[in-house]
């Protein structure tokens, strides 16, 4: 029999890994070792060699200060974010049958980051009342509630008849992120000083101001929900096919789509309220792994987790090294390389006959 | 043992789409269901296949109402052609058949997953197209890409081998086929029929029809107008009476089919 179905493709079982590893391995390093105090990857070895009880070459304080105090946490919260947005547009995309789907394009982001912004502005009442409610619970839950309410009234304006239409769905993105942008203006005209600096940094996103302390409670919220997606590749792929063929095939749709949006609304929140809105990141990566992979959700969404964390972390080495000693936010990076992407995909789209 | 609906109604709003329509597929048996536009033809097929629950009545697998059904275990029984389905992404002609084995998952090792797809590739004769990405196929390849999809479906492989008789649903399958193309999509239904398993379409052709089905059954304004053996019901009488149209029926000089001539 010519044709037929093939065993497994080297191309999958060994090359794409390695190079994804590879990729995400050279991106960490890089962040951990550029900067004002350079730091050599066998110095970042021998440091978590220490660590973990072995003593290899000694390592001057200073650098493993850099390291560990500001770089690591630096670059965990890059892995995080960057998995988190590229997992949840991967998802999205899936689930809006439209590879236009990005959280930042569709108001996921801005809808959390409002939500956000209220509570720095207006939370402190909050946690003056509940004991048990801190300010690094309640950033993460309003940007979560934000992140949902947003995907949610996208979703239902979008969807007609079983099926989202892709001129609807941007332009209620559109019309969420002005009205959001609108609530973060009001904010920002009636916070103190504190409040500003807080505000302007959600807005144009920014890895900057990592600290274990405030990075370990929320890691969960990204790294979770990210993984659990995951675990939903199959019914993703039966809903490319549309709602009513994935019922067809068995698949409980109505539960596989609510915990996919509220997965998705999980990791972007947790994403924005530690680092702001940085957008195209849930667009470029999942597309990338499509075109050179294929659109299974089995591989689109592993392999964006770890995309997307190498390139948001080498977006952030941009950022903070191009206009040195100043630095810029890494939404503007990510923008300047989303922007353009964006454009072409429509412009392909359209050459193709299906914009 | 059987598909069948029991005196359903569906409504939507205050339109009656389907008024108290009894139907049964028996294993073995190629129904096709024909009908003007409007007639309920596509709902009645949505709640035989358990996406729509039926206003009144109800519609059952083997004895079992179809709502008692497991999602996953009904998916094991039974498949469905929709009519234009649409996938944009990237998948390839392997990947869109393998979906069809996703409520096999657990019920069926690797290796006869594996069987059921290339079976399935080979009846629907795009076993060439295997590593080839679906959106770059032509509309009647990819039809046939689904075709085979459904095949997988029901194909007898794995743990549920021995469960009853499998059932196809076919929404209007040759739209966008060619000539050629058609006749081949639905003779391949008849042929899972004559194995023993049961099939349902829906035709707009009533020549293409009576070619193949064992019986017909008219479908007028929500209600079952005919049903019978094609000679029984292409008649000119009901030809006039449902499609509003006048007609010649002839029978056919090499298979002995009835078929009907407008005009």
């Amino acid at each position: 029999m010519s044709g037929g179905l093939r065993r497994a493709n080297p191309v999958y079982s060994f090359v794409a890994p390695c190079v994804a590893g590879g990729l995400w391995l050279v991106a960490v390093l890089a962040g951990l070792g550029v900067g004002a105090v350079t730091i050599a990857p066998s110095e970042v070895l021998a440091v978590v060699a220490r660590i973990v009880g072995l003593s290899l070459a000694p390592v001057a304080p200073v650098q493993e200060t850099v390291l560990l105090d500001i770089r690591a946490p630096r670059v965990m919260l890059g892995i995080a974010v960057g998995a988190a947005l590229a997992a949840a547009g991967g998802a999205l995309q899936g689930l809006f049958r439209n590879p236009l789907a990005d959280p930042g394009l569709i108001g996921v982001s801005t809808g959390a980051a409002l939500a956000a912004a209220t509570a720095i502005v207006a939370g402190e009442g909050l946690i003056a009342a509940l004991p048990w409610l801190t300010r690094g619970l309640l950033i993460p839950l309003a940007a979560f509630a934000g992140g949902l309410a947003a995907t949610w009234v996208v979703y239902r304006i979008a969807r007609r008849d079983g099926h989202t239409d892709v001129a609807t769905l941007l332009l209620a993105g559109v019309a969420i992120n002005a009205i959001a942008g609108a609530g973060i203006g009001l904010l920002i005209f009636v916070s103190n000083d504190q409040e500003l600096r807080d505000l302007n940094f959600w807005t144009l996103g920014s890895l900057g101001g990592a600290t274990w302390s405030r990075l370990l409670p929320a890691l969960p919220f990204m790294i979770a929900p990210a993984l659990g997606l995951t675990l939903f590749a199959r019914r993703l792929d039966a809903l490319l096919l549309g709602e009513v063929e994935a019922g067809h095939l068995g698949f409980a749709v109505e539960r596989s789509k609510r915990w996919i949006v509220g997965l998705a609304a999980l990791a972007v929140g947790g994403a924005v309220a530690l680092a702001g809105v940085i957008g195209f990141i849930g667009l470029v990566v999942p597309h990338l792994v499509r075109l050179t992979l294929g659109a299974r959700h089995g591989r689109v969404l592993p392999y964006s987790l770890v995309l997307g964390s190498a390139l948001l972390i080498a977006a952030d080495l941009v950022a903070r090294t191009v206009v040195l000693p100043a630095e810029l936010p890494v939404g503007i990076v990510t923008s300047c390389i989303g922007g353009p992407f964006f454009l072409w995909l429509l412009m392909r789209r359209r050459g193709l006959g299906m914009g | 043992m059987t598909l069948a609906a029991h005196e359903v109604s569906v409504t939507r709003g205050s339109a009656a789409l389907v008024k108290s329509v009894s139907l049964t597929v028996r294993p073995g048996e190629f129904v096709v269901v024909i009908g003007p536009n409007g007639a309920g033809k596509s709902t009645l097929l949505h709640a035989l296949s358990g996406a729509t629950r039926p206003t009144r009545g109800y519609c059952h697998l083997d004895g079992v109402a179809l709502a008692d059904w497991s999602p996953a275990a009904l998916a094991r029984r039974r498949s469905v052609l929709p009519q234009a389905p649409a996938l944009g992404f990237p998948l390839t002609v392997s990947e869109v058949v393998a979906l069809g084995r996703s409520p096999h998952a657990g019920h069926a090792d690797q290796m006869s997953d594996w069987r059921a797809i290339n079976t399935a590739l080979a009846t629907a004769s795009i076993a060439h197209l295997a590593e080839r990405s679906y959106p770059e196929l032509s509309g009647g390849e990819r039809q046939r890409v689904h075709l085979a999809r459904v095949l997988a479906q029901i194909e007898r492989e794995g743990r549920d081998e021995a469960l009853g008789a499998r059932y196809m649903l076919l929404d209007e399958p040759t739209n966008n086929l060619d000539l050629s193309h058609q006749q081949r999509l639905v003779a391949t239904a008849a042929h899972l029929a004559a194995r023993g398993d049961g099939v349902l379409a829906i035709l707009h052709d009533p020549n293409l029809a009576a070619q193949y089905a064992d019986r017909l059954v008219v479908l007028a304004d929500g209600a079952v107008y005919a049903n019978g053996v094609p000679e029984s019901v292409l008649t000119q009488q009901i030809m006039g009476e449902v499609f509003d149209l006048k007609t010649v029926c002839l029978t056919h000089p090499r298979s002995g089919r009835p078929y009907v001539l407008p005009g």
